[in-house]
């Protein structure tokens, strides 16, 4: 069932942007010296703490993509799923920026990253359990409190799960989404990586997040390792995640795409290209209802 | 706060951090098949931790790491990450204590003076990446800074955030030079060196000061001083003479500042 909220408007009521990539720093030279009209894409993502406490030269970059373009702010620090209080100076950085780049809106990931002052800079898996779902269900009302928007939160790639997990990750992210009211980034290669690890039906998780609350899908190259995926970001995407982007896209009636690329990062065009593979996939979808 | 996160929660960070190497009670909490262990899901975690500071640390200490070679910074670099896990929300950050740790944990005897340079080059490649990212003069639209701006009565200046003044034992400007245009390693020679690291039109860069120069602008500092008041610390320190030193400082204001080392105090960024 993929629409559970039919009093929800498909992506909680936001845009669907088009087709975009993340901003990177080897191709801020690209962007500066290019007409925007020529930039290929209809929007760019941003890693949040890329900008936060920075005065230099990303800044202004950021400034001349935001004036032509929507941006979105994605981050990786929130923690959302800590023990420990939230970060507050975090949070008030994080609202400056977006005062600054008035964002079409913000996201970050369903993970914590540390714990007791210290942080793994890692998306850390959450316990599957009530008790964790209650704990970060109040934690993102609270941050869509102080940031005056809704959330949304990304499906991590996972390596371990717990023991004792009282419900699958889908189920765990669908009642969050309609619990705190915030919206969803389904990271396709995500779920790949993590069915593959973890030995779940790829599709069978997309099928069963509520549909009307995905807001943005991540598409993205895992590297393989023999015994189990791992989420780099340094490659094409993969024809199985193609399929699941396909179902995601019919599923949901048509969200943001995003392309990220983090590492061995390819020059402007060649991401243009890989881009250019998502619209064929969505013409090739079949009537999926 | 929620105490059975927090035990599953610190547990799983310490068996990060231990390397999978001693992570107790938190593999019994993982749930493992015959594909993958809980060790071996533990260590996928632990072995990215340790791989993302190194690349951090590698990615903000270029020069360092051309000077040392690949083993011996790397060598530097785990030694760092075992004494200091992360305590930021920024990988920016991370890099902050480096130069210190190296400065802590030199050899106690032999090495000679070179002892003392992986902790030097550490200060001023971490000096760069700070002003790399900090607020600049490039957005500043206040007064252009004349010759005869210094004698403005009551003209204060200041130091932008984007200037870091440095007092080295050794000449690195070659060393960074080499490791900015992919050159071979320069041995920096030992000798005092007085550095300003200052961003102009977004571009980062060094410049050796005369001792009378680098007073100068520590008497103005961040807060800003009165361009006399600092003339006369400056010529306190340096040992010149303040009718002589004000005269080089109205002739090198221009310079100055377009190089971005200082501007009018109510415009520092």
């Amino acid at each position: 069932m993929a629409r559970s909220d039919p009093s929800c408007p498909p992506r909680l009521g936001l845009p669907d942007l088009g087709d975009g990539v993340g901003l990177r720093e080897p191709h801020f030279a690209h962007l500066m010296g290019t007409d925007p009209a020529a930039w290929g894409v209809d929007w760019f993502e941003i890693v949040s703490e890329n900008f936060l406490d920075h005065g230099g030269y990303a800044l202004h970059v950021l400034d001349r993509v935001a004036a032509h373009r929507p941006v979105v702010m994605h981050g990786v620090s929130l923690s959302i799923g800590s023990a420990e209080p939230l970060d507050m100076l975090y949070l008030d950085k994080l609202a400056a920026l977006a005062a600054r780049v008035k964002p079409a809106w913000i996201s970050d990931h369903l993970c914590w990253t540390g714990i007791a002052g210290r942080n793994s800079h890692d998306l850390l898996p959450m316990p599957l359990t009530e008790a964790s779902l209650a704990h970060v269900t109040g934690r993102v009302k609270a941050v869509q409190d102080r940031l005056g928007r809704p959330l949304i939160l990304e499906n991590p790639s996972t390596y371990l799960q717990f023991a004792g997990a009282q419900m699958p990750e889908w189920d765990y992210l669908g009642r969050l989404a309609e619990a705190a009211d915030c919206g969803l980034l389904l990271d396709v290669n995500n779920v790949h990586v993590s069915a593959f690890n973890h030995g779940f039906d790829a599709a069978a998780y997309i099928e069963a997040l509520p549909a009307e609350r995905i807001v943005q899908i991540h598409l993205a190259g895992p590297r393989d390792c023999g015994t189990h995926l791992l989420d780099t970001h340094d490659s094409p995407v993969l024809a199985p995640v193609w399929a699941l982007y396909r179902q995601a896209q019919a599923l949901t009636g048509g969200v943001s795409t995003l392309l990220e690329w983090d590492a061995d990062i390819p020059p402007y065009e060649a991401l243009l290209a890989e881009l250019a593979k998502a619209q064929a996939w969505r013409e090739a979808a079949p009537a999926y209802a | 706060m929620p105490e059975a996160l927090a035990e599953l929660q610190a547990w799983m960070l310490d068996g990060i951090l231990a390397g999978g190497a001693e992570p107790g009670a938190v593999l019994a909490r993982i749930a493992s098949d015959e594909r993958l262990g809980a060790e071996g899901r533990l260590a996928i975690y632990a072995g990215g931790y340790r791989t993302r500071l190194l690349e951090t640390l590698r990615d903000d200490f270029p020069a360092l790491r051309l000077l040392v070679g690949g083993t011996v910074f790397d060598l530097f670099a785990k030694s760092y990450i075992a004494a200091h896990p992360p305590r930021h929300f920024s990988l920016y950050d991370y890099g902050a204590g480096f130069a210190d740790h190296l400065a802590a944990t030199r050899p106690a005897e032999g090495g000679g003076p070179l002892a003392a340079l992986p902790a030097a080059v550490a200060r001023l490649e971490r000096a760069r990446s700070e002003v790399q990212r900090a607020a600049g003069t490039e957005r500043h639209r206040g007064p252009v800074l004349m010759a005869d701006s210094a004698m403005l009565p009551g003209l204060r200046l200041s130091l932008p955030d984007s200037v870091r003044l440095l007092r080295l034992d050794f000449d690195l400007l070659p060393l960074i030079e080499a490791s900015e245009s992919g050159g071979e390693a320069v041995v920096p020679e030992p000798g005092e060196s007085l550095i300003a690291v200052a961003r102009s039109g977004y571009r980062v860069r060094q410049h050796r000061l005369e001792p009378w120069r680098h007073a100068w602008l520590e008497a103005l500092g961040p807060e800003g001083g009165e361009v006399y008041g600092a003339v006369a610390a400056a010529a306190r320190r340096s040992g010149r003479e303040g009718g002589a030193l004000l005269a080089d400082v109205i002739l090198w204001l221009p310079t100055a500042a377009s190089l971005g080392l200082v501007v009018a105090a109510n415009e520092a960024g």
